[in-house]
């Protein structure tokens, strides 16, 4: 598995253990009526369960399993999965830190939408690396074969 | 990659695409507020993200990457998963058209999840005997 599909899958369970936390800290609403952010947490704890983990193990597991791109690059453009990596992780929680307090300031209204264009620009980062993976088998074959009769008469 | 898949997966990735810009605006609306109107695309950003991106990739790799049988077709009734993909896609472009025209909200339409409903009960048909184990000593 390569390094950067165990960072997203690591990445993926440790926002797994956040929502759950969340989820603990919502519940005890019911308990404690007056608690501030609880509205501010529910989008936060849906985000973090959707996008922190199933997606993020979405996208470390079809880094890690997909058909290969090619001999020289087998996983593709590593530098837009790095990027993509990144990117939604620290806009993922950006929005943590900054929506259960965008009412308090101006100054977290502005780590918000900082947050929504980071994950978006991590969302897109990941589909221009993974989409030339996701092709047939024909493809693949007739490509290697052309490179191969290419191969051989470059030789020959 | 069998051809169905790779339609399975780059529909659920352009559906991806779709929902997260969706979801960008949304949140920039929620930051600096721009058009309210744009909180009406709340269900349109529900169903693309959960049913047209996470449940259709999980159909189109399950496809994909589930034992294949020994005998007769490798992946069983080969017009089975287009089928699967018809219905699935029918269902959620149905369920789009009606929140669009305000007659649904999360919750979908009837036919809609019908036909949703129908794709997973035929993936389920299609894809039972594949959750094997060829090997006769593994547990």
């Amino acid at each position: 598995m390569p390094k950067i599909a165990r960072m997203f899958i690591k990445a993926g369970m440790l926002f797994f253990a956040g929502a759950m936390l969340l989820a603990v800290f919502i519940s005890l609403q019911g308990v404690f009526p007056s608690w501030p952010f609880a509205a501010g947490l529910i989008p936060v704890f849906w985000h973090l369960l959707f996008v922190g983990w199933i997606t993020q193990i979405i996208i470390g597991v079809s880094i890690w399993m997909f058909p290969r791109q090619s001999r020289e690059a087998p996983r593709g453009n590593l530098a837009l999965a790095r990027a993509s990596f990144y990117l939604l992780n620290t806009g993922l929680v950006l929005r943590a830190v900054a929506e259960p307090w965008q009412t308090q300031a101006d100054f977290f209204s502005w780590i918000l939408a900082a947050s929504a264009l980071l994950q978006w620009a991590g969302g897109l980062c990941y589909v221009l690396m993974i989409w030339p993976r996701v092709r047939g088998k024909k493809k693949r074959i007739r490509r290697s074969s052309r490179s191969t009769s290419s191969s051989k008469s470059q030789t020959g | 990659m069998h051809k169905a898949s790779v339609w399975l997966i780059r529909t659920s990735l352009t559906y991806f695409m779709i929902g997260i810009t969706l979801g960008m605006l949304m949140l920039l609306q929620k930051a600096f507020p721009f058009d309210a109107g744009i909180w009406q695309t709340l269900p349109v950003h529900a169903e693309l993200l959960l049913f047209g991106w996470v449940l259709q990739l999980v159909l189109g790799v399950g496809y994909w990457m589930l034992p294949r049988k020994i005998e007769g077709p490798e992946r069983g009734w080969p017009a089975g998963i287009w089928w699967i993909y018809g219905m699935f896609n029918g269902g959620i472009l149905i369920n789009l058209l009606a929140i669009a025209m305000g007659r649904a909200g999360m919750e979908g339409t009837p036919v809609g999840r019908l036909m949703q409903l129908a794709a997973i009960l035929l993936f389920i048909a299609l894809h039972w005997r594949r959750v094997v184990s060829y090997r006769s000593r593994e547990a």
